[in-house]
């Protein structure tokens, strides 16, 4: 999933999951979620975007388990944020990440 | 505490190479048992996995000089996923036969290698589930599949000169809606309406008056398009058939939006 201001927007939804996917090469976010939304993010490799996951909802978002890029080494490999991979905004819980692609 | 029992039973003779995989999902114990019998002789093998939710085991055995070997497996399985693939390797690769049947209430699943040189697979399930899909995948490359709901049968099987997937069902609980380049002639045995276009599945979904839970699948390719996941059923679904790599959702700076729809799932399937 590519190419969008965000590839995945989630609004005014409850419980949604998103698993498995590759998001990548979005200008703005990979996924954002807003307006009362929550959520799973898991599994999925997250590269290329502006920010990876943009959460603008109080709810605590899991977002673990994800693949956030190819940038960091050892226990850093694929944290977000790192060397250039694709980082999070708001209350996410992203530990642990994956370190390898999926 | 309920035990998964699955039972296979191999034929094996003379001369060919096969393998067989069981991948198994379960949130309670499940024991595989494998019995290979040749020349008068079996030999059993049973592993019991304890597996938290959501959790997967995977098992095989190798049969090694093998001409037509007849494998079956039984399955009954209370509530939960399943996915049982088979595998036969021609030498020039791999042709599978699987089937993934998800939230379950029973389900009975065959999977056979009834196979000249063990070249082909086949495997049969009939059930009933909230959602499943049957898949089927050529060592030349073909491919095919089949989504079902409800009280179901359904069948595939694969070759290195093709491949058929079929299912037929009644009392769905879910609206299924197929997204296919009809070019590719996948889905040929479904009963489930095809489209070539994601938005045509989203707004047939939308327009449809039940209240099952909606459920698009998408095939292999590059969609050119993004959607918008307004006010559908809960628990409905987009899925993608045959995993991320092969299904691509380039929404060209529109995007993907989920508003409105309670506990929808956005995923891949095992």
């Amino acid at each position: 999933m590519k190419s969008g201001s965000s590839g995945i927007w989630v609004q005014s939804s409850h419980d949604a999951v998103i698993k498995g996917n590759t998001i990548t090469d979005n200008e703005d976010n990979g996924i954002h979620i807003y307006l009362g939304s929550s959520g799973t993010v898991n599994n999925n490799n997250i590269t290329g975007n502006g920010i990876g996951l943009n959460s603008a909802v109080a709810t605590r978002i899991d977002a673990t388990n994800n693949w956030w890029g190819p940038g960091g080494a050892g226990d850093n490999a694929g944290k977000p944020g790192e060397d250039g991979n694709n980082g999070v905004t708001g209350n996410v819980d992203f530990t642990p990440w994956a370190k390898t692609k999926f | 505490m309920r035990k998964y029992h699955f039972h296979i039973t191999v034929f094996a003779i003379a001369f060919a190479f096969f393998l067989l995989t069981h991948t198994i999902s379960y949130g309670e114990p499940v024991t595989i048992k494998y019995t290979v019998s040749s020349g008068g002789q079996s030999v059993t093998q049973a592993n019991t996995y304890d597996l938290d939710v959501g959790s997967t085991a995977q098992s095989s055995v190798n049969i090694g000089n093998t001409n037509g070997p007849s494998i079956s497996s039984h399955n009954e399985s209370g509530p939960g996923d399943t996915h049982i693939s088979i595998t036969a390797n021609d030498g020039l690769g791999e042709s599978t036969t699987a089937v993934s049947v998800i939230d379950g209430d029973q389900a009975t699943i065959d999977a056979h290698g009834d196979t000249e040189n063990s070249k082909n697979t086949s495997i049969s399930a009939s059930g009933s589930a909230q959602m499943g899909l049957i898949t089927a995948e050529s060592s030349s490359g073909d491919r095919d599949f089949c989504p079902f709901t409800g009280e179901f049968q359904t069948g595939g099987t694969a070759t290195n000169a093709g491949v058929s997937a079929s299912a037929e069902y009644t009392k769905p609980r879910m609206d299924i809606f197929v997204v296919t380049d009809p070019t590719l002639g996948h889905c040929q045995g479904c009963i489930a309406p095809t489209y070539g276009k994601i938005g045509g599945a989203v707004n047939a979904a939308n327009a449809d008056p039940t209240t099952n839970p909606d459920w698009i699948l998408v095939d292999e390719g590059t969609y050119n398009e993004g959607a918008t996941i307004d006010t559908f059923e809960d628990s409905s679904a987009l899925t993608s058939v045959w995993g991320a790599g092969d299904t691509v959702i380039d929404t060209q700076n529109d995007n993907v939006n989920i508003k409105n729809s309670q506990n929808f799932r956005l995923e891949v399937l095992p």
